[in-house]
């Protein structure tokens, strides 16, 4: 709609050629004139008005869609983090147990390799004995039954060795596992993002970059995410404590 | 050093616990007790004679770091060394910890020589003050 502006406001102008066709209605005595285009005056107010109408039921209306559009965050609060939540604790749960798995299997190889290495002591004193006896046919003796003893060790013990080194390949697979369960946790991460920018924007309120973070309490920071957080490697934190007289 | 000295080992992860636990036997240090946090390392440092604290710092309950404060501010544990293993690697972190009175200070994850070289270090300077 045309519109000009003067020190009293926006007049429009097919409003002042109305009124002026009225005023010339009125002053030449036509009153069926003047009647006409007072209803057609009336009749545009009417129309700016169910404009105006129309325009504001559209903007309530997308501003109610774009919050229910959000249905989405609703989802997300209610089921997503919840499950997510319940995902990262299987997460921490099956790695530990990687973590235990692994560390029993090495328990159990130190174990062999010192098995290992006592019947090998025990060969190295027999020979030495044969030596320092010249073969006498006792220390000869104990000389085989100590081979013997080594034999059914190594034998033994590097099955369980080659067992255990198959185990800990295996066990490996919870990464995969953990690897796939944490990507769908990003993912839910990033539509409750989307989603809150969504409504931040639908609400008006600013989303300015750099300002996203108000600074927390006093917050560890856990462990360094490269990328992420600026840390101290062991010798920066070595310098430093020796900085401070360490 | 004693082989045979007690050392608390405080992390609220178990495997952690464990890893330290096998490096320190590894180093000849078996008599060890763990504990979760520093809620639980509280009562066992008052009731046994302990010569040594490995502690995360993170942890629920009571942290590292309080605990670190509670054994400087307790006359009979003030002189126990401490050494602090954590994945808190901030400079804010360590000097706080270096003030709290640390004796050592290793950012996870670690390997068994640097868990040696601290120890070396920390008992050297025990028997050098002693």
């Amino acid at each position: 709609m045309n519109s000009t502006v003067s020190d009293g406001g926006p007049i429009h102008v097919g409003t002042l050629s109305k009124l002026k066709e009225m005023v010339h209605a009125l002053e030449s005595g036509d009153e069926p004139l003047y009647e006409l285009y007072m209803s057609q005056l009336v009749s545009m107010r009417e129309q700016d008005l169910l404009g105006s109408v129309v325009k504001i039921t559209r903007e309530l209306h997308h501003a109610v869609k774009d919050i229910n559009s959000d249905d989405r965050l609703a989802r997300v609060a209610s089921s997503d983090i919840p499950d997510a939540c319940q995902r990262l604790d299987y997460v921490v749960k099956v790695t530990e147990e990687a973590a235990h798995k692994t560390l029993d299997l090495v328990d159990h190889s130190k174990d062999q390799t010192d098995l290992i290495k006592k019947a090998m002591s025990r060969v190295s004193a027999a020979r030495v004995r044969v030596y320092a006896s010249n073969s006498a046919p006792v220390d000869v003796e104990n000389l085989l039954d100590a081979i013997s003893g080594l034999e059914v060790s190594v034998n033994t013990g590097t099955g369980h060795l080659r067992a255990n080194l198959t185990d800990l390949a295996q066990i490996q697979e919870y990464q995969d596992l953990t690897g796939q369960i944490i990507k769908r946790v990003i993912r839910v991460v990033r539509d409750v993002e989307s989603g809150l920018i969504v409504l931040l924007r639908s609400t008006g309120s600013a989303l300015k970059a750099g300002h996203a973070s108000v600074p927390h309490e006093e917050k560890l920071e856990g462990p360094a995410v490269p990328g992420l957080s600026v840390s101290n490697s062991q010798q920066d934190a070595d310098a430093l404590l020796a900085e401070l007289g360490f | 050093m004693d082989g045979n000295m007690k050392i608390l080992i405080v992390d609220d992860f178990s495997t952690m616990r464990r890893i330290v636990k096998n490096l320190l036997g590894d180093l000849g240090y078996s008599n060890t007790t763990e504990a979760d946090d520093g809620k639980t390392a509280w009562p066992l440092l008052q009731a046994g004679e302990f010569d040594f604290v490995v502690t995360d710092w993170n942890m629920p309950g009571m942290t590292g770091i309080d605990l670190l404060k509670s054994i400087r501010g307790d006359a009979r544990l003030a002189k126990l060394p401490v050494l602090m293993v954590t994945a808190e690697a901030q400079r804010d972190q360590i000097i706080e910890a270096a003030k709290a009175g640390v004796n050592g200070y290793i950012i996870k994850p670690f390997t068994a020589v640097t868990l040696k070289e601290k120890i070396d270090k920390i008992f050297q300077r025990v028997s050098e003050a002693a």
